[in-house]
């Protein structure tokens, strides 16, 4: 039965996840959608640069009232275009010297506030 | 199955932390909470593991069936995604994860309360914490925790099959998120995947290239994002889903399992299940039911009617339809505890769980993990 064995090395799991750098994410000032870095311009020290991003130290799920995923959750139909018109035109968003627009996921969690 | 106090180990939370787990305690009161496990027999863990099992086929078996009859509209499905959704389960996109949230109180069957099919947490947990709890607190003892190897060979086959650098992305600034896409970076990585994290807020769409972007303008192919498909399909960018190249995990057809109006379906189809409860798309005669707003989450809106008055309820911003399901209190423990039982599968294996208490009726975010043995 496959429950009762378990044949891989679970010190494995904590020591990549110290690779991973997998401790509480401090929030970086300046992530306002404008910070972004091209190719080659990332400050190698810098953890965002490596994948690490945004968080807190606490756990925003349990400090009261209804959260998911640390934000107030303002209901469905408001993403980034606006309320109820989930309709994909690019304006309004920030966007990274390469040309992607940025910010048009996560509107519907945003839009309850944090 | 019983509840039984536990002494905690001296200084848990660091031993916690080291794996992991930096979530574990929240406004002064433990989440982790090890000052008590729940103890099953091995039969008991038989019939969670079949319950797990006959659900999730019963669940493939309604989506088909969802399909065949096009009851989107049931589901708040958009058109614009409905094809999208339907292609992803024909070509039997694979599924990683999932979680049933079971009643169970040891002597009768689990019943199915709902099924977290899209962007289930209490992962890490439920895989890691609570098994080197077991080894430090009862090496003797066993778990149903098969977790992280089921994880593994679903990441493996998937590195079988593609070598694109494989994205993690949660919502910026919560921590639980980010931990769980992490843990599933980690066993990304052990199975060989190259892979990057990022927030959700951070994915971006090149609209002359189409496709999404990583932060340095790669583009996105093969995606797990711990963000739920209801919010994905009305974002700004959720009109460039169906065209945008990229593998999404879990995939498309999940949002048919996350929602709650598959519990009706699941009902007409199998009426006669012992897993099941009926559940309807109208509040049945007699006032006694729950009300579950169908893409609700964290078990906010829950309301509980006893001959038809409303007798608890919990906050929320989610309205909308709703299904009506019968009540089924959870077992009491030590006559205030409330267990509800997560029952992973992973790749179509049942391969472990993860239990949360609360002395509410109703299960939320605010509720404990408390792990588990068997003997």
């Amino acid at each position: 039965m496959n429950r009762l064995t378990r044949h891989i090395g679970l010190v494995l799991i904590s020591s990549s996840l110290g690779l991973l750098g997998c401790s509480p994410p401090e929030e970086p000032e300046g992530r306002d959608g404008n910070d972004w870095k091209g190719i080659g311009e990332a400050d190698p020290q810098d953890p965002n640069a490596q994948g690490w991003t945004g968080g807190s130290t606490s756990h925003p799920g349990y400090s009261g009232g209804y959260y998911h995923g640390g934000r107030y959750y303002g209901g469905w139909g408001a993403g980034g275009s606006g309320p109820g018109s989930p309709g994909g035109g690019n304006s309004g968003f920030a966007h990274s010297p390469g040309g992607s627009a940025r910010g048009g996921f996560g509107g519907a969690a945003h839009a309850g506030g944090s | 199955m019983i509840r039984q106090t536990s002494q905690p180990r001296p200084n848990w939370q660091k031993t916690v932390e080291s794996q992991g787990m930096h979530y574990h305690t929240a406004g002064g009161v433990p989440y982790w909470d090890e000052s008590a496990c729940y103890r099953f027999t091995r039969s008991e863990i038989d019939a969670l593991e079949a319950a797990t099992y006959t659900l999730d086929q019963m669940c493939l078996a309604a989506v088909q069936h969802v399909l065949d009859h096009d009851l989107w509209d049931r589901f708040l499905i958009p058109a614009a995604y409905r094809d999208f959704v339907r292609r992803s389960w024909d070509e039997d996109e694979h599924t990683i994860y999932g979680r049933f949230d079971l009643a169970f109180d040891g002597q009768s069957p689990p019943k199915l309360l709902e099924y977290n099919a899209d962007t289930p947490t209490a992962l890490l947990e439920s895989a890691v914490i609570q098994w080197f709890w077991l080894k430090d607190c009862f090496p003797g003892a066993q778990q149903f925790n098969s977790i992280h190897e089921r994880l593994l060979e679903i990441f493996r086959t998937l590195r079988g099959e593609t070598g694109e650098r494989f994205y993690f992305a949660a919502l910026a600034g919560c921590l639980e998120d980010y931990m769980t896409a992490n843990y599933l970076r980690d066993v990304a990585i052990q199975a060989g995947f190259d892979t990057e994290y990022l927030d959700v807020e951070q994915i971006g769409w090149h609209a002359s290239r189409r496709v999404f972007t990583d932060r340095r303008e790669n583009p996105i192919r093969l995606c797990f994002k711990l963000y739920p498909w209801e919010w994905m399909q009305r974002d700004a960018f959720g009109p460039h889903l169906p065209a945008g190249g990229c593998r999404w995990f879990e995939p498309p057809w999940k949002a048919l399992l996350s929602n709650k109006a598959i519990l009706p379906v699941l009902w007409e189809l199998y009426p006669a299940s012992p897993y099941l409860l009926e559940t309807s798309l109208e509040p049945p005669a007699g006032g006694d039911y729950v009300k579950k707003p169908i893409l609700g989450r964290e078990g906010a809106n829950i309301q509980i009617f006893e001959h038809g008055k409303l007798f608890l309820e919990t906050p929320g911003p989610y309205d909308g339809p709703a299904v009506y399901q019968a009540i089924r209190p959870l077992p009491r423990f030590d006559g205030k505890y409330f267990p509800v039982v997560g029952s992973w599968i992973v790749n179509g294996w049942a391969c472990g769980i993860g239990i949360r208490e609360d002395e509410n009726l109703i299960t939320g975010n605010l509720s404990r993990f408390v792990p588990h043995v068997f003997e």
